[in-house]
């Protein structure tokens, strides 16, 4: 073989294996690990649960979308400063990601495990300023809050909000009779690794984005409150599982799984006449027109998906009408 | 004059085909891969990455080019789909794979080639082999580059990782099963380049958008059962996709591919190995 082909086949195969070394790094520094680290959230989720949650928290405070959401709604920063004064966390700087699991069956409450960097003296000062109890339990510390009672309309319900020390760097939330039995299904595996089905949905979703969510809707629909024609759509579908990329703009997609073919062709039938409902009524506004164009509508067989996207110009218009709300009316009286 | 080649054979036993096409492939990559031929392989290949890094520099001077939900792994996977599977892939493979023999009877080299004490088949296997090198060599650096400059458009590198991976596969699988058609209408047909590209543009086309069971007597058919990336929706790209929408599962994409390398390389060799070369001067 001549020097010349010799050369150009090595810096062919060079820019391929440089190609695919990156990618493989990338690959497995970024999906891998993500997944990874939820798989050891997951362990505290009872495998019971009707939803499951996640999200990124350090990805999606960093995004371009969030910093621009928090100039158009200032008073989402409220929000972040009533959650550090009553658990001495801040949502901005200690938490890096967090799990939710929540109940469903019209049973309240639920768990949140926080991945972060958590100041534990400023955790526990906040606490016990609150009246919370220290309590050891499963070798794990639990700072167990007052009970209160919680009525949602149709029964009465005893919570106890309390905070759970569950590892280097893991935190639990949640009542603590549910911090208790996460720490018990962490020890005798009965967490969501005993539920095939929804770890099924979690292993496709989980990596495709920022924040994702999967649920058992049957369960779900029967929480109280939610409006009985909300109910009768969603009868007909078993599962639902949803991700969004949040960076610039939000891109999602939505995936439900209906309980047979018939029941997914209504379902399909739903969205799409909801989609062409909303491009009518959408009116002129560009920004609109372009969010709801990026709606696209899909799936086969059992599966119905519904991908979107809200544009960072849909930002501009929530920031319009909240200075409008913000500005003071035309003066009175002259 | 007419001087004829010497008599068809499987060439003096002792040499093995393995062996021999090893031979053939050191000869004629060198030559292959420094002809005018490549000069349009690099111009087809280095399309995709000028397009690539047009759309970086827009963006880069903040040019809104990316709308509605387009992102980089999108683009990547509609010039995949729409530019290297349905173009870049079967043109390559039409211009070397019929010019594996046709070009050294055009240059009446073949009667050097035959005289050789080797078995026929050699040839065509080693030329055949030296094809699959010099195009992927070309074609695989443009589509990982245009990957690496796409990918991270409102994407993410971890992500479409996996599909960069089934592409490069798709890209070898694709010159294996189109180069071996295109060498078998090498050896059969006197004007085998307008075989290639009547058989790429107007059957190929055809035989996908007819309804029917025609699609399986085309190539692109079972490349594109393949491909991973999925078509935006309300574009023309959709309607090709929903053509698609009775894609065939792997394994019968990889039969109907084996089917046709098998085939085509078979009787390229058989075509070779039996006919009498007559080169006129």
């Amino acid at each position: 073989m001549a020097p010349n082909t010799r050369r150009f086949l090595f810096g062919s195969a060079l820019v391929v294996a440089a190609g695919l070394c990156t990618g493989l790094v990338a690959y497995y520094s970024g999906v891998l690990p993500s997944r990874q680290v939820v798989r050891g959230e997951l362990a505290f989720i009872p495998a019971d649960v009707a939803a499951v949650a996640y999200a990124d928290v350090r990805q999606i405070m960093d995004s371009e979308f969030r910093q621009r959401l928090r100039s158009a709604l200032p008073a989402a920063g409220s929000e972040k400063d009533r959650m550090l004064e009553a658990t001495g966390i801040d949502i901005e700087r200690d938490i890096d990601a967090v799990v939710a699991g929540l109940q469903g069956d019209g049973t309240p409450g639920g768990i949140a495990i926080l991945r972060g960097r958590f100041d534990r003296s400023r955790i526990e000062a906040a606490a016990l300023q609150h009246g919370a109890v220290e309590e050891q339990y499963g070798g794990y510390a639990m700072l167990v809050g007052r009970p209160h009672t919680f009525d949602d309309g149709t029964s009465s319900h005893r919570l106890a909000p309390s905070v759970a020390f569950l590892g280097d760097g893991l935190l639990g939330l949640g009542d603590a009779d549910e911090l208790r039995r996460a720490i018990d299904v962490s020890v005798s595996g009965e967490s969501l690794s005993a539920a095939p089905d929804m770890m099924r949905l979690i292993d496709d979703v989980s990596g495709t984005g920022d924040a994702w969510f999967v649920a058992r809707v049957a369960r779900m629909t029967r929480q109280p409150g939610l409006p009985e024609q909300v109910q009768n759509q969603l009868a007909g579908v078993e599962w639902l599982a949803a991700s969004a990329n949040i960076d610039r703009s939000v891109r999602g997609r939505v995936r439900a799984e209906a309980r047979d073919d018939r029941s997914a062709e209504d379902l399909r039938a739903v969205v799409n006449g909801a989609v062409a409902a909303a491009r009518l009524f959408a009116g002129q506004d560009q920004r609109v027109t372009a969010a709801l164009n990026s709606l696209q509508a899909s799936g086969s067989g059992r599966q119905v998906e519904l991908a979107f996207e809200l544009p960072p110009s849909l930002l501009e218009l929530l920031e319009a009408r909240a200075a409008a709300a913000m500005s003071p009316g035309p003066a009175a009286g002259h | 004059m007419e001087q004829a080649t010497p008599r068809p054979g499987a060439g003096p036993a002792g040499t093995g085909v393995l062996a021999a096409s090893m031979r053939v492939f050191d000869l004629s990559l060198g030559r292959m891969l420094w002809s005018r031929r490549t000069i349009f392989t690099a111009l087809v290949a280095g399309l995709p990455v000028v397009v690539a890094l047009v759309l970086r520099t827009l963006l880069a001077f903040e040019v809104p080019v990316m709308q509605g939900g387009v992102t980089g792994p999108v683009v990547f996977g509609l010039m995949f789909w729409g530019f290297v599977v349905r173009f870049a892939i079967p043109v390559l493979a039409v211009f070397y794979g019929t010019a594996l023999i046709a070009d050294e009877v055009e240059d009446r080299t073949i009667t050097y080639l035959f005289t050789r004490p080797i078995p026929r088949a050699s040839v065509v296997l080693g030329k055949y082999l030296a094809y699959l090198v010099c195009a992927t060599s070309v074609l695989l650096p443009a589509v990982v580059l245009t990957w690496l400059l796409l990918a991270p458009i409102d994407g993410a590198l971890a992500a479409s990782f996996p599909d960069l991976v089934v592409d490069l596969v798709i890209v070898v699988v694709g010159f294996v099963a189109y180069g071996a058609l295109f060498a078998a209408v090498g050896t059969i047909f006197d004007r085998p380049l307008l075989f290639g590209l009547l058989f790429v543009f107007g059957w190929e086309n055809l035989a996908l958008a007819l309804p029917g069971q025609l699609r399986r007597a085309s190539v692109a058919h079972y490349l594109q059962g393949l491909v991973p990336h999925a078509m935006p929706a309300d574009t023309p790209l959709d309607v090709l996709q929903r053509a698609m929408t009775g894609a065939p599962g792997v394994l019968e994409c990889a039969l109907g591919l084996g089917l046709v390398t098998v085939a085509g390389l078979l009787i390229a060799a058989r075509v070779v190995s039996n006919r009498e070369y007559v080169l006129e001067h």
